[in-house]
């Protein structure tokens, strides 16, 4: 086979394999790109850091954005591929256990194998190639007037961006006459500068620049921008003002610091609230009452703001991204005081922890106002079923209105925690076993609402042995007890005698529905084990120190190390799941939940942060397991 | 041909003593890869290149164990490894409670299974003793279900008529949870005469009262069987001639002790393997019911007569059935060694009418011509592109274009592949013109509009 058509055909592999190969392929291409077996062609080994470090990065961006149209909806920036290479995460990458196995695989190593074909015939390596490609940052726009795509890359320099525009160029010929695929390489000029186009795709040298593109149109803006210069260019776009992101990252990557940004976004939201305006991101009344609950907030911001912006962010263990929104808190109309509060002031409570916790969160959501302000928020479909649901609620908690009487009996600050259970070997176990969960919420009435949901709960107890008796379900035991903290009632699912569990205990026995009281909190646990964890553990109400202009709303922190143990519990209904749905023999599901569990054990764990105020912002950072 | 019946023989001009004998390979009629391809068709659901192969090396009888996973140690041994397998994922699936799932679990078993007779006649028990999902509402009885058709499918008769009996997925559907005898429910007494043991004409209206006397205080409870003693009406009955019949066991006893009984199953037996139509004439049939009577009404005893017999490897019986849903999906999937995404195959089965779990009613699946209409059949050919075109698709681990270079196909030989492998009735060549493609995966499709390649 030709070398180039190896070359392709590996390179297609890389693209378009459809298993979890792709994106540690991709990762690859970013930090490891080719490993030493490569390296001893001495023309493809790496120049001295310092000859590139010599371009102004702030002075290539402000010249792409002048010669971006201002009609762009989206703006992406890329920091040099030289600055961030480098990163401790590349090393963690390549050091892993499923990333080698997977470097290592037949259709990795045919890639690589068309890489470094490629690599021969351009004449440096990869990582070379991208390093010099982008010493100056990548820089790309999406415009709608033209509907197309452009990628702007400030090269190492105009001698060297010609030569391998050049040896492309003539590798690009040989190919084609090869492989006869109709597709023909073009060239045209415009305005003294060479273009040349495969299909629709167009690139061109412009000095030290390379832009890449799919419009023939868009190719010709850019250029009579770079021409003629222009007060219609991005850099001037109005919208731009409100979007904000960090500086780019400039300095060697193993020096890293927390927070160095090597990626932004911005995105005209006016305008995609005019092109997609149907969209149900975008429509006041929203379809979902999950969505509303989670992100009804998000949505207000979607609606009204200005702009969005987006990092990605390098830390020290790990990486983070946040996305913001500049805000005027006039946009959270009275319908929206649920998820906010008043003034867009409500605060989370500090996350409440617990030993071998799988997920924490802490948020402020006023349930009680969310369900009654229901007819302002859903469309008719959503507010017949709420209707119905609230029927059916108030009927299971004793008549006691449930809009108003049970949600409304607690304060907004809400926490809830995830831990995974564990089962004794003396008797049978779930055959799928499900992580326990626990809400905690402040009463507004402690002395009254003890009693109230005491009651409601031993109602509810009833409630759903008459219904599971009627259906043959296993029937709850109820208990109390009190202890040091304070009262706990709680239910437990008889095991009965007469009956074989040949497969396991069923999916109910995954749950003692437990109620307990400390002080002025009500806990409601999924689990007894948990609900005495928590009168354990230290629940006090003080808010998150970080306040001021912009409150945290909601925090949530999960644990790499309990989802594994949590996913390791149903490895058996896993590798079922993966049999039935993608065909697969028991090695291969195997092979595939193994691997997701070896991706799972590399991470140490995540967060994520919400925050709404003058500057509102959704963090989320993922921290890898240092080794 | 033999010399006693050609293709054109009408069933009723066939000598029943000629029919059931064992069928003897001739220089005339061959053990060939045709007659292995239309036993594993028949006995199973069809078989891959490599079963063929090993197939034809054995004589038909060890060819007839080995739709068993019998005859070889290496047969055995992978019908151990694949029951193990099977029933892990069994409990992986039943932990899930999802019909749906349960569906897909029984196709990976009718896909890969080393016995594929035993799913064959579990089908065929599905279908007799038909039982709904829709009404059951329940995974778990409905998978003790398909482990009791299974357990008996090519095992004892009457003990499955018995098991059946009080299997609590029956009772739901056949609205059988309590029996009281104040008001004996009359819906199971009639269906085990009418439709599982005897036949219409072969009881009577007072036998159907009587009869639901004995089955007073059967109940489910708890989705488990029980007999309630307080329930049951210890007055004397008197069904099908029998006196003095107490409880429920012993007017079973009496249903499977009627001669009707090895009639009407041996003629429903030969009906799922042989023909559709026409009906089998009672002399043709008697051989049959007597061999299975013979045996102590051993269900192995009266299939196997009927795989190696004269009539069916003769080759009298090619042509004579219509595929269902279930034969052409599994035949063609087995048939190019394929695996897919199972939960959405066996929900595209639906559409075609052969729902696993999910037969029309109490009677199950009509079969023969029901299975094809002008709907069914455009169903049939988009159910073959959705299947080619799943992402999930593969065969034996492969592209289609990988595997078709593995077995030397090009594309001016698979259209004569693809009519040797699924085709019982040949191609005219304005057909072949009409359907060959440079892709496989279009010519199975256009192929699947044909009505010939849904008959087996």
């Amino acid at each position: 086979m030709p070398a180039r058509r190896v070359a392709k055909r590996g390179l297609l592999l890389l693209i378009w394999n459809r298993t979890a190969i792709p994106i540690l392929v991709l990762l690859i291409s970013i930090s490891q790109l080719l490993p030493a077996a490569f390296a001893q062609d001495s023309d493809v080994s790496e120049p001295p850091a310092e000859l590139l470090n010599n371009i102004d990065v702030k002075q290539a961006r402000s010249e792409a954005e002048q010669w971006l149209p201002d009609s762009a909806l989206l703006y992406v920036q890329l920091s040099p591929v030289e600055h961030w290479i480098n990163h401790p995460l590349r090393s963690w990458i390549t050091d892993s256990e499923p990333f080698q196995k997977i470097w290592k695989s037949k259709d990795v190593l045919n890639a690589r194998s068309g890489l470094a074909v490629a690599e021969i015939a351009m004449g440096m390596k990869l990582e070379v190639f991208l390093k010099r490609l982008t010493a100056g940052g990548l820089y790309a726009a999406f415009d709608p007037e033209t509907e197309g795509i452009v990628i702007l890359t400030r090269t190492k320099d105009e001698k060297w961006l010609n030569r391998t525009l050049t040896k492309a160029l003539e590798f690009a010929k040989q190919s084609q006459g090869q492989d006869n695929d109709g597709r023909t390489l073009k060239s045209a000029e415009y305005r003294g500068i060479q273009g040349y186009g495969i299909d629709k795709n167009v690139f061109a040298a412009i000095g030290p620049w390379l832009m890449v593109t799919n419009k023939q149109e868009l190719a010709k803006r850019v250029i009579d921008r770079h021409l003629d210069g222009s007060d219609s260019s991005l850099s001037d776009a109005p919208w731009r003002n409100s979007a904000t992101y960090g500086p780019l990252m400039v300095v060697d990557a193993q020096k890293v610091m927390p927070g160095q940004t090597i990626a932004t976004l911005e995105m005209d939201l006016a305008k995609a609230r005019e092109l997609f305006s149907s969209n149900d991101l975008f429509r006041k009344q929203a379809k979902d009452f999950g969505a509303e609950l989670l992100l009804g907030g998000v949505l207000a911001l979607l609606q009204n703001a200005p702009s969005m912006s987006m990092e990605l962010n390098l830390e020290p263990t790990g990486v983070s991204t946040e996305v913001s929104f500049p805000t005027e808190v006039a946009w959270f109309a009275e319908s929206r005081e649920h998820y906010v509060g008043p003034e867009a002031q409500g605060r989370a409570l500090p996350l409440i922890e617990v030993d071998g916790a799988l997920a924490s969160l802490s948020t402020y959501r006023n349930l009680s106002e969310l369900w009654q302000r229901a007819g302002d928020l859903f469309d008719q479909r959503v507010n017949d079923e709420l209707a119905q649901a609230d029927n059916t609620l108030t009927t299971l908690f004793s008549g006691k209105d449930f809009g108003s009487d049970i949600l409304g009996a607690i304060e907004p600050e809400i926490r809830i925690v995830s831990v995974p259970q564990t089962w004794s070997n003396d008797r049978p176990k779930p055959s799928i076993e499900l992580p326990a969960f626990a809400l905690v919420a402040q009463l507004k009435d402690p002395e009254l609402m003890r009693k109230e949901l005491k009651r409601i709960f031993q109602s509810f107890v009833g409630f759903l042995n008459i219904v599971g008796a009627m259906e043959g379900q296993p029937q709850l035991d109820l208990m109390s007890d009190t202890t040091e903290h304070g009262p706990i009632y709680w239910s437990e699912y008889v095991v009965d005698a007469d009956r074989s569990y040949e497969n396991g205990l069923p999916i109910q026995y995954n749950f003692s529905p437990a109620i307990a009281f400390k002080g002025e909190q009500v806990i409601l646990s999924s689990s007894r084990v948990l609900a005495g964890k928590m009168l354990n553990s230290d629940l006090s109400s003080s808010a998150l120190s970080k306040g001021g202009e912009n409150p945290t709303n909601t925090v949530l922190e999960i644990q790499a190390d309990a989802v594994y143990k949590a996913l390791e519990g149903n490895r058996e209904a896993l590798i079922a799941q993966n049999m039935l749905e993608k065909g697969h023999s028991r090695a291969e599901a195997e092979g595939e939940i193994d691997t997701l569990m070896n991706l799972l054990g590399l991470f140490e764990k995540a967060g994520m942060e919400m925050s709404f105020g003058s500057r509102s912002s959704i963090k989320v950072d993922v921290d890898y397991r240092q080794p | 041909m033999t010399g006693m019946v050609d293709a054109k023989t009408p069933l009723e001009a066939i000598d029943p003593d000629w029919a059931w004998q064992p069928w003897e390979p001739s220089n005339d009629e061959p053990w060939n890869e045709a007659r292995v391809q239309f036993l594993f068709r028949r006995g199973g659901f069809g078989a891959s290149i490599e079963e063929r192969k090993e197939a034809l090396q054995l004589d038909p009888q060890q060819a007839v164990k080995m739709l068993y996973g019998e005859g070889s140690t290496k047969l055995q041994d992978r019908l151990r490894e694949f029951e193990q397998e099977s029933a892990s994922l069994a409990s992986g699936v039943r932990a899930g409670g999802d019909v749906d799932a349960l569906a897909a679990w029984w196709m990976h078993r009718i896909l890969h299974s080393p016995s594929p007779i035993v799913e064959k006649m579990t089908l065929f028990w599905h279908g007799h003793f038909a039982t709904g999902a829709e009404k059951v509402m329940d995974a778990e009885l409905m998978y003790i279900q398909n482990r009791l058709l299974r357990q008996q499918a090519v095992g004892d008769f009457r003990k499955l008529a018995h098991e059946i009996s009080k299997d609590p997925a029956m009772l739901i559907y056949l609205d059988s949870v309590s029996n009281r005898k104040a008001h004996p429910n009359e819906n199971y007494a009639r269906e085990l005469m009418e439709l599982f043991c005897l036949g219409e004409g072969n009881y009577s209206e007072r036998d159907v009262q009587e009869l639901a006397r004995c089955f007073t205080g059967w109940e489910i409870r708890r989705k488990m069987f029980r007999f309630n003693e307080y329930q049951h009406d210890k007055g004397t009955k008197e069904i099908l001639g029998r006196k003095g019949i107490e409880s429920g066991d012993q007017a079973i006893d009496v249903v499977l002790n009627q001669s009707a009984m090895p009639r009407f199953v041996a003629a429903k037996v030969f009906r799922y393997l042989v023909c559709d139509e026409p009906q089998a004439p009672q002399a043709l049939l008697d051989p049959l019911a007597d061999h299975f009577a013979e045996s102590g009404y051993s269900i192995r005893a009266l299939v196997d007569r009927i795989l190696s017999s004269r009539l069916m490897l003769s080759l009298w019986s090619v042509g004579r059935k219509v595929r269902s849903p279930v034969e052409f999906a599994a035949e063609l999937m087995r048939g190019l060694s394929a695996t897919t995404n199972l939960e959405r195959l066996v929900k595209r089965l639906k559409p075609l009418g052969q729902g696993l779990f999910y037969p029309p009613n109490v009677k199950g699946w009509d079969g023969g011509r029901a299975w094809i209409n002008s709907s069914t059949l455009i169903g049939r050919a988009n159910f073959v592109v959705d299947l080619l075109g799943d992402p999930n698709t593969r065969f034996n681990g492969k592209s289609l274009d990988a595997w078709c270079s593995d077995h030397k196909l090009s594309k001016e030989s698979w259209l004569e592949w693809l009519e040797d492998s699924f085709l019982v009735v040949p191609l005219h060549e304005d057909e072949k013109a009409r359907y060959r493609d440079d892709s496989l995966a279009t010519t199975v499709s256009l192929l699947a509009r044909n009505p010939k390649i849904h008959l087996s």
